[in-house]
């Protein structure tokens, strides 16, 4: 009876329920793809990726995490200051092309319209679309140019926008989403509304409050503002691409009989042997085999 | 696969990022990791993963199931925060600082960083003129480098067994009457 039982006995009893789990980690590489090849791309957000405003890097760890059976590409050409027509006429080739040519998969640019330059929506499309040509058309100092650089592609998602320190969260800012999501439609790519995702579930309360989002002197989030910002991003991006948020769950159920039995070795043993499918878990034609990952996607 | 890692002060990392559930607490539950065990003895349970013991829980929270996602102890922990360590590397910041380094120096394995790339480009691109193909050839190197510094995160990344133990905590000592003394 397991009521009678000491707290010792328990502890050896759950000791092999823990080969059980560290089995079903080892069965959750055979899960179902969310992922079909590598995650190559470029991050942009100026200033809110650069120095101790480190966003890029939270962002692209979401994607080395969740895709580690592959070689993941992911690198920021943010630079404090810089508006989108500098990232156009300044960066964009420069430090894209390079990356963007080694690539042996389709890469991503997640590109934030920020405050540099003030710009307004209709800047933001503006410029974006000249941003949104390459490849294969960079600005090469001169003129709109095709370098004839292959590239295997690269499709381009505007970030939406953030909020700033101001009672409406800053109409400016507003406005820039305003033209991301108007870029995001031209461009048939999933729309990433991250100003009205902060705001509207945390920040217009925190910033007459806590200040937990943020923000520094320069208006920067903080480092948990950067987390809800990289997580909200991948909220948006998730349906469209498949991006988890579920990263899986181990289900046992100690009253079943499956319990008693799998303190016998041989039973874990025989369910490896007789398990096909999704992972050594799932077969249950001896009654046992109760833990498993169970993906609810 | 597992969720990323984020700054959380351990003695050596001092931003704290954890307030992201403070500001928005539906992250926390939209994001699922999950340990759920059913039907346990009631009692309070220490849930160690290889060895070290990362959360206690009682046998209804264990029966709800745990939301690894926002558990920041123990060696998945390490694993994750290594992950967002070694991508920092790779973009040549300091772990701590979050400040990159001078360009004068490599990054910290001994080869070409996000720093050192970005200095060839403004060589190679404004200074040297080069464009096309001569540009991107004359940034293989650093590109080749910054591979380096993928492989490494992916390394860090990859999938490894570990041990779970659940273990009940022991009752409280039992409390004697004073004629039992």
């Amino acid at each position: 009876m397991v009521s009678l039982m000491k707290p010792g006995i328990y502890n050896l009893r759950f000791t092999v329920y823990a080969a059980v789990v560290a089995f079903c980690l080892l069965a959750m590489a055979a899960r179902a793809e969310y992922f079909t090849n590598e995650i190559n791309g470029v991050f942009n957000a100026s200033s809110y990726d650069t120095a101790t405003h480190d966003w890029g890097n939270t962002f692209a760890c979401y994607f080395y995490c969740a895709n580690p059976t592959r070689t993941n590409h992911i690198y920021s050409w943010s630079r404090s200051g810089s508006n989108w027509n500098l990232d156009y006429t300044d960066q964009e080739e420069k430090w894209c092309l390079p990356f963007e040519a080694s690539w042996n998969a389709p890469g991503f640019d997640w590109i934030l319209p920020n405050d540099n330059g003030s710009f307004l929506s209709n800047d933001i499309i503006h410029y974006g679309t000249n941003i949104f040509a390459g490849p294969p058309v960079y600005y090469n100092g001169t003129g709109a140019t095709n370098e004839g650089i292959a590239t295997v592609g690269v499709t381009h998602i505007p970030m939406g926008g953030i909020p700033h320190d101001s009672a409406d969260g800053d109409s400016g800012a507003k406005s820039r989403q305003a033209g991301s999501e108007a870029l995001a439609g031209l461009y048939v790519v999933p729309t990433v509304a991250l100003w009205d995702m902060t705001w509207t579930n945390g920040v217009s309360t925190d910033r007459s409050g806590a200040r937990l989002f943020g923000f520094d002197p320069g208006g920067h989030p903080w480092q948990a503002g950067l987390l809800g910002m990289t997580l909200w991003s991948i909220v948006a991006l998730a349906p469209a691409y498949n991006y988890p948020t579920n990263f899986g769950s181990m289900v046992f159920n100690w009253g079943g009989s499956s319990v008693a039995k799998l303190l016998r070795g041989e039973w874990i043993e025989r369910e490896r042997k007789h398990s096909h499918g999704n992972g050594p878990f799932r077969h249950d034609a001896a009654g046992l085999g109760r833990a498993g990952w169970h993906d609810h996607q | 696969m597992m969720p990323p890692g984020w700054d959380v002060p351990d003695g050596t990392i001092t931003n704290d990022a954890r307030a992201c559930f403070t500001v928005f607490p539906m992250l926390a539950q939209f994001f699922t990791w999950t340990l759920q065990v059913t039907n346990l003895p009631a009692g309070n349970y220490t849930v160690a993963i290889d060895g070290s013991n990362v959360v206690t829980l009682t046998d209804v929270q264990l029966a709800a199931g745990w939301n690894m996602f926002t558990n920041y102890n123990g060696a998945l922990w390490a694993q994750r925060k290594e992950v967002l360590g070694r991508k920092r590397d790779q973009e040549g910041l300091d772990r701590v600082t979050l400040v990159s380094h001078g360009g004068g120096s490599l990054g910290v394995l001994g080869t070409g960083d996000l720093v050192n790339y970005q200095g060839n480009a403004d060589l190679q691109y404004v200074t040297n003129g080069k464009r096309g193909s001569a540009y991107v050839s004359a940034m293989a190197t650093l590109i080749a480098d910054m591979q380096v510094y993928d492989n490494a995160i992916q390394a860090a990344a990859v999938q490894t067994n570990h041990v779970f133990s659940i273990s009940q905590n022991p009752p409280p000592p039992p409390v004697f009457a004073p004629f039992h003394r």
